[in-house]
């Protein structure tokens, strides 16, 4: 047992400290009308997209925490890249044992399509596969608009490697982002696995790393600001009222990257509560960090409440990436019947 | 104690219930055309003409003289109905009732049939950029000259302030005394305000920035005594705590209600964790109703409007807050990606309903008032 960062962990983490560095000016800019910056995009998919894939898969090495750091680091500043969106699809793909041709991931994005309305987040799902061809359609996928491939889950926990049909961008809360509804009509899959749970585990968990840096970031906002801004003659920082609510949101986001780190380190040793660990950090990963950025909103007062303030972009990408691959309320209950399961397994 | 009206009461609400029937149906036609602002401003002139405003004012100032129990007739019936919000909200929630405790014979006939008509719409311009909470450190500056005051400074936050003719003025008339002594009380125009629109985080422009530079203001529209504008304000801010719940609590029974109706339609009325969730919110939303019963009652049995505005705006908020975040938290990503099917109500209900902890005194600040002045626990701001 040696839970602390390695070095080469601590070289990711200050790589992508590094690449996450102008993150919340890009962020900003991006709202005024921008377009899309080109750093730290651009480096990411050059020298990290293989991150966490073995090197006799053709991806670079490393461990699954390497990844989620990575994520973590560039979210903390909500750094606009697609690079996650993409990543998150290819660990997908890899999670459920579809080969991946490094080649065609490097030429353009792609998308992982996994919810269905009215559907629970990991299936069973009304996309159908039958003659290898592929038809159905999948809501809020993230950059499904700019995607040329998609890693599309099914039903009967199958899973493949599409191009969708057709793509409509939906509005989005999360300005920084996008989302789009992915038609498939008769989509030739590409390749199929039925290990689709495999390739959400990892999706899912690296979804929550994400979230930890969002909640992280939003502490740290509402932080600084609690420093600077006075009343009554003193840092509000210095009234319980408002430091008591930063820390609370602050062992949230604790108890959050705990649960992710260990959830990541079991998926990548095989463990077998691997799965119990994936909802039990993406429960508690959506629910800090949809508590930090509110808390973070509210140390602000009327500032908050304004759009060039930087905590609604918080709290905007927390409350749809918690929607992501199933909500605090979901993970939840999966959990408690894990819990119930392993009991009465026992007993 | 009752909860159920007398003969009288009964009679009036029976000719509410009349009233708003016939009417609501018409305007809900003229409302599928025109935006939020025409109907708020249509709604107040049905509701003038009819003369439902100003139930418990004056008669002599265009009020009808009744009480505060008959408004609160009124406004559940309102609310029951989904009815709008009047566009002079401000004026009649904050501006007619400080005016009243207040104003001279001559600033009442003056102003206050005005608001009822929404021939003058009013906003409050408290907030300034440095000072929130600690409201009472204020720095827009009035100095005396001929006939008046110039003022000068800049205010914030402010609702309405787009839309208004009028502004609820707070500035400093002496400095050199302590901070709660030197404001006065100021009704001023804001044809010379430079008034900028400033976008919230749902994108709508609700509240402004006020540049306030060298305007003249004159004597008689000093509200109460110069320097004493904080005994003023403190009724317009003790009137708005118990105001806002009591009439935005339409907000938090529309969420609730659209809620319910969501998770019947999505089949989900069996899940025991949705029944919970429901029944711990229509608690909270009866509690708001109820509340509102009890301190309406009080006060039109003679007490001081006080402390309890703080209880109910804090429930309030919270009710609206939590009935939106789990709203999004049911409908997964369908329903965060605003707009989506016409689902955009949530995701915006959610984002406006941030603002309810901030707005009218922040949660913080309601909860030290109930500390010490229910509590009698010791203050720690200066
Ligand atoms: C939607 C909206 C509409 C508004 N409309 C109006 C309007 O029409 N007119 C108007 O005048 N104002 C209006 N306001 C302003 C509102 O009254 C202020 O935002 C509020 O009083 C807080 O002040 P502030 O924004 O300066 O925050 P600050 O006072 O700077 O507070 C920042 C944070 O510190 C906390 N804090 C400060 N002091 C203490 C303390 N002693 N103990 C514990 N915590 C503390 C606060 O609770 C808050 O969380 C509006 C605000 C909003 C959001």
């Amino acid at each position: 047992m040696k839970a602390i960062l390695e070095e080469e962990q601590r070289l990711v983490v200050e790589v992508a400290e590094r690449m996450a560095g102008n993150g919340l000016q890009n962020a900003q800019r991006l709202l005024s009308g921008a377009p899309w910056p080109e750093y730290p995009d651009h480096d990411l998919m050059a020298n990290w997209q293989g991150l966490a894939i073995g090197e006799a898969d053709g991806g670079s090495g490393g461990r699954l925490v390497d990844l989620a750091l990575l994520i973590r680091t560039l979210s903390i500043r909500l750094t606009p890249c697609r690079y996650i969106d993409h990543v998150i699809a290819l660990q997908a793909a890899f999670g459920a044992g579809l080969p991946i041709d490094f080649k065609v991931a490097d030429e353009g994005q792609w998308c992982l399509a996994v919810a269905e309305p009215r559907t629970p987040p990991f299936g069973p799902f009304a996309c159908r596969l039958s003659n290898n061809r592929i038809d159905g359609t999948k809501t809020g996928v993230p950059f499904g608009n700019r995607a040329e491939i998609a890693i599309i889950a099914l039903e009967d926990n199958r899973i493949a490697l599409a191009k969708p049909s057709e793509s409509i961008l939906s509005d989005s809360a999360d300005p920084l982002a996008e989302y789009a509804c992915l038609t498939f009509n008769g989509s030739a899959a590409e390749h199929v696995s039925d290990n689709a749970n495999g390739g959400l585990l990892r999706a899912t968990v690296l979804i929550a790393a994400e979230l930890c840096g969002v909640a992280q970031g939003a502490v740290d906002n509402g932080s600084a600001y609690a420093k600077e801004r006075a009343q009554f003659g003193q840092p509000i920082g210095s009234y319980q009222g408002v430091a008591h609510q930063l820390a609370e949101a602050q062992v949230a986001t604790e108890t959050a990257w705990s649960l992710t780190l260990y959830a990541c380190w079991a998926i990548d040793s095989g463990n077998s509560d691997a799965q119990k660990a994936v909802h039990a950090a993406k429960a508690k990963a959506s629910e800090a960090a949809v508590f930090s950025s509110e808390r973070a909103l509210q140390v602000h007062g009327g500032i908050g409440m304004t759009w060039e303030s930087t905590p609604h972009l918080y709290l905007k990408r927390a409350i749809t990436r918690a929607a992501v691959l199933g909500g605090t309320h979901w993970h939840r209950q999966q959990l408690g019947s894990a819990l119930l399961s392993k009991i009465s397994s026992v007993s | 104690m009752h909860f159920d009206d007398t003969r009288e009461q009964a009679n009036f609400r029976k000719r509410v219930i009349s009233w708003l029937e016939e009417t609501l149906p018409g305007l809900r036609k003229v409302g599928k055309e025109s935006s939020e602002e025409e109907l708020s401003r249509h709604w107040q002139k049905l509701m003038h003409d009819g003369g439902w405003l100003g139930l418990a004012w004056p008669k002599e100032f265009g009020g009808q003289g009744l009480s505060a129990i008959e408004e609160a007739i009124f406004n559940e019936e309102c609310v029951r109905r989904d009815a709008p919000i009047p566009i002079n909200l401000l004026g009649i929630l904050l501006g007619g009732p400080t005016i009243i405790v207040h104003g001279t014979d001559a600033q009442k006939k003056r102003y206050l049939p005005k608001i009822l008509s929404a021939d003058e719409i009013w906003c409050q311009g408290f907030s300034e950029p440095g000072n929130g909470s600690d409201l009472a450190g204020l720095r827009t500056r009035a100095e005396k000259t001929e006939g008046g005051w110039r003022i000068s400074g800049q205010k914030v936050w402010t609702s309405s302030g787009h839309l208004a003719h009028k502004c609820l003025l707070l500035a400093r008339t002496d400095p050199s005394a302590s901070k709660h002594r030197g404001i006065t009380y100021f009704l001023a125009d804001t044809s010379a305000f430079d008034i900028r629109p400033l976008r919230m985080i749902n994108g709508e422009a609700e509240f402004n920035e006020m540049f306030i530079d060298d305007v003249f203001v004159a004597d008689e529209d000093v509200l109460g005594e110069v320097n004493g504008g904080w005994q003023v304000a403190m009724t317009t801010l003790t009137v708005e705590r118990n105001s806002v719940a009591f009439n935005l609590q339409v907000w938090a029974r529309q969420a609730l209600d659209r809620l319910a109706a969501e998770v019947m339609e999505q089949g989900l009325a069996d899940d025991t964790y949705v029944l919970e969730r429901l029944g711990e919110f229509e608690a909270e939303v009866e509690a708001i109703r109820i509340g509102t019963i009890r301190s309406t009652s009080a006060l039109s049995a003679g007490s001081q409007a006080g402390v309890e505005g703080s209880t109910v705006k804090l429930q309030w908020a919270h009710a609206v807050q939590n009935i939106a975040r789990f709203a999004l938290e049911l409908g997964a990503i369908d329903l965060v990606l605003a707009g989506a099917e016409g689902s955009g109500y949530w995701i915006n209900r959610y984002l406006r309903a941030r603002g309810h902890s901030i707005e009218g005194g922040t949660d913080e600040i309601q909860k030290s008032i109930i500390a010490e002045r229910v509590l009698g626990l010791p203050r720690s701001r200066l």
